[in-house]
């Protein structure tokens, strides 16, 4: 087109402003619904993998002896490990446990001298046999012990995820579709500030691909500029998101995501670790279609202009 | 040469260049939503034949030539530009056609962004005519007009007679095989009008046919032409 431009001494084709800004605000909108598809969908997977193979065991007073020496958690892990069809049981450290409680009680959670039960995590090789016996076994080895299936109280958060996953892959249909379709209108409604050009050179004789060439690229360079300005908002407010949701988890200290240092290594490393391959291709595949969009629209509309005339 | 027969032009919905040269479609019954702009012209004109097109404003001189540019076609009749009759043309034959034809409109089209000897080289480009060639068409006919000083000027910077100008000149660098000029001298002064008029004239003597429509009969006496006279659509000069 530049060669074009610069053999024919043409000035550079007429901008329409607009057709940058709606493919910016579509890319904005898709990556944010992608994002939220590929959220949902990492979720569903993620509670779907606890599956029905991992117990949690709760042990009161841990740390009580019991008759025949050691302690309740010793005994309770060791019946725990001799039980057919478990492979392995882990007695979760204090620290982790208090990792894990941080978020409800506060960095001071370890101070308040709260009684806190000693937790096991099983995993099963397939499904427990009499799960109702062991649990009878626990309470007569470790009064107080409770056998916590997971898959009971998963079942419904699982049918949730589900639900949020279905309704994220709708959502995100919809909305490249209605911003697909203001792609298109606006992409249309350019065309009337290349018609003048376009007359012009159709009446000195210009062939329709010349004028087709001179006037149609624009449309999808304006495109893909919106959809890049677009999706960087739109990682920019992700990456924000990410940031927040990391501090309310306990995980990193807002504080430090501002330390230029900080920001620039792990953050973003492990966030950009973190995102699926797939994501990165949805975008591209998503920015590819405004560009060809606003593009096939522009060069459609323009022929058909084009071709009525006599 | 250029030869019109039975030429009317009816504007509305139907009109598109499938009717180019076909008979006009049930005429007995008036339709007074969509006036008819011109009936039954007859027009012949030779080989660097030239023409002064006049009447007054709503007459169809500027229809006339819409026709005989071929950005409108006619509803009715036979129009032969060039010895090639208009209706037989193909879209590839229809746009060779239009390289070999000048346009000048009253107010002038030129695209924003471009300089003065590029829009005056911009037909020639689409010929692909050698860059030297250019150069020195372009030069000696900017020189001509008076604007050699303002070649590297951007169009939009100039006043609207230097516009018309530069359109002008645009119009005429191909030496055209016809010429036609709507108002050509609307927005010029009287010598800068007179010489546009010479240079119409002086194409005219180097082969060229050329249709100029106004509404200024002075220059009628100014040269001597064919007379078309148009009044409501008709012609009315008898000619």
């Amino acid at each position: 087109m530049a060669n074009l431009t610069a053999a024919l001494g043409l000035p550079p084709p007429p901008r329409y402003a607009a057709l940058t800004i709606a493919a910016a605000s579509a890319m904005l909108v898709g990556t944010l619904l992608l994002a939220l598809a590929f959220a949902a969908t990492g979720l569903a997977r993620h509670w779907q993998s606890g599956d029905q193979r991992r117990l949690t065991v709760q042990v009161p007073q841990p740390g009580a002896a019991v008759d025949g020496g050691g302690t309740r958690r010793d005994a309770v892990l060791a019946l725990l490990r001799a039980t057919p069809s478990v492979t392995a049981a882990r007695a979760m450290p204090e620290g982790e446990l208090a990792d894990l409680l941080r978020p409800f009680l506060g960095s001071g959670g370890e101070s308040l001298s709260l009684p806190l039960p000693g937790v096991i995590e099983l995993s099963l090789a397939g499904d427990l046999p009499d799960p109702a016996g062991l649990a009878a076994q626990l309470a007569a080895r470790a009064p107080g012990t409770v056998l916590e299936r997971e898959a009971s109280w998963l079942q419904p958060v699982r049918q949730v995820l589900q639900r949020l996953q279905a309704a994220a892959v709708v959502l995100l249909a919809l909305g490249v579709l209605a911003s697909s379709a203001a792609v298109l209108a606006i992409s249309r409604a350019g065309l009337a500030a290349r018609v003048p050009a376009a007359s012009l050179l159709h009446r000195f004789g210009a062939t329709d691909r010349l004028i087709l060439r001179y006037l149609t690229p624009i449309s999808a360079r304006q495109a893909a500029i919106g959809s890049a300005l677009g999706a960087s908002v739109a990682l920019l407010a992700l990456w924000g998101l990410a940031c927040l949701t990391a501090r309310l988890a306990g995980l990193t200290g807002w504080p430090d995501l501002l330390v230029p240092a900080t920001l620039l290594a792990a953050p973003w490393l492990r966030l950009l670790a973190d995102i699926p391959p797939g994501f990165w291709a949805g975008l591209l595949g998503l920015g590819l279609w405004i560009t060809m969009l606003a593009w096939a629209t522009a060069r459609l509309g323009l022929r058909r202009w084009l071709r009525r005339l006599p | 040469m250029i030869r019109l027969e039975g030429v009317g032009l009816r504007y509305g919905p139907d009109q598109d260049a499938s009717h180019q040269g076909a008979p006009r479609p049930d005429v007995s019954r008036p339709d007074v939503s969509r006036p008819d702009a011109l009936f039954g012209l007859n027009i012949v004109m030779p080989q660097a034949g030239f023409a002064w097109v006049v009447g007054p404003t709503g007459a169809g001189k500027s229809s006339l030539l819409q026709i005989l540019q071929l950005d409108q076609p006619a509803t009715a009749g036979r129009v032969v530009l060039l010895d090639r009759d208009i209706a037989d043309l193909g879209r590839a034959e229809r746009l060779a056609l239009r390289r070999r034809i000048g346009v000048i409109t009253p107010v002038p089209d030129l695209l924003a962004g471009m300089t003065v000897f590029e829009s005056v080289a911009l037909p020639l480009r689409l010929e692909s005519r050698p860059s030297t060639t250019i150069r020195a068409d372009v030069g000696e006919l900017i020189n001509w007009l008076g604007l050699a000083g303002k070649a590297a000027q951007p169009v939009e910077s100039l006043s609207l007679g230097e516009r018309q100008l530069v359109a002008i000149a645009r119009a005429v660098a191909v030496q055209p095989g016809l010429l036609l000029a709507d108002e050509p001298t609307a927005h010029l002064d009287s010598v800068l009008a007179e010489q546009v008029m010479r240079l119409l004239w002086e194409l005219h003597l180097l082969g060229t046919t050329v249709l100029v429509a106004t509404q200024d009969e002075s220059w009628l006496g100014w040269q001597r032409g064919t007379v078309i006279r148009l009044a409501a659509g008709r012609r009315v000069d008898h000619g």
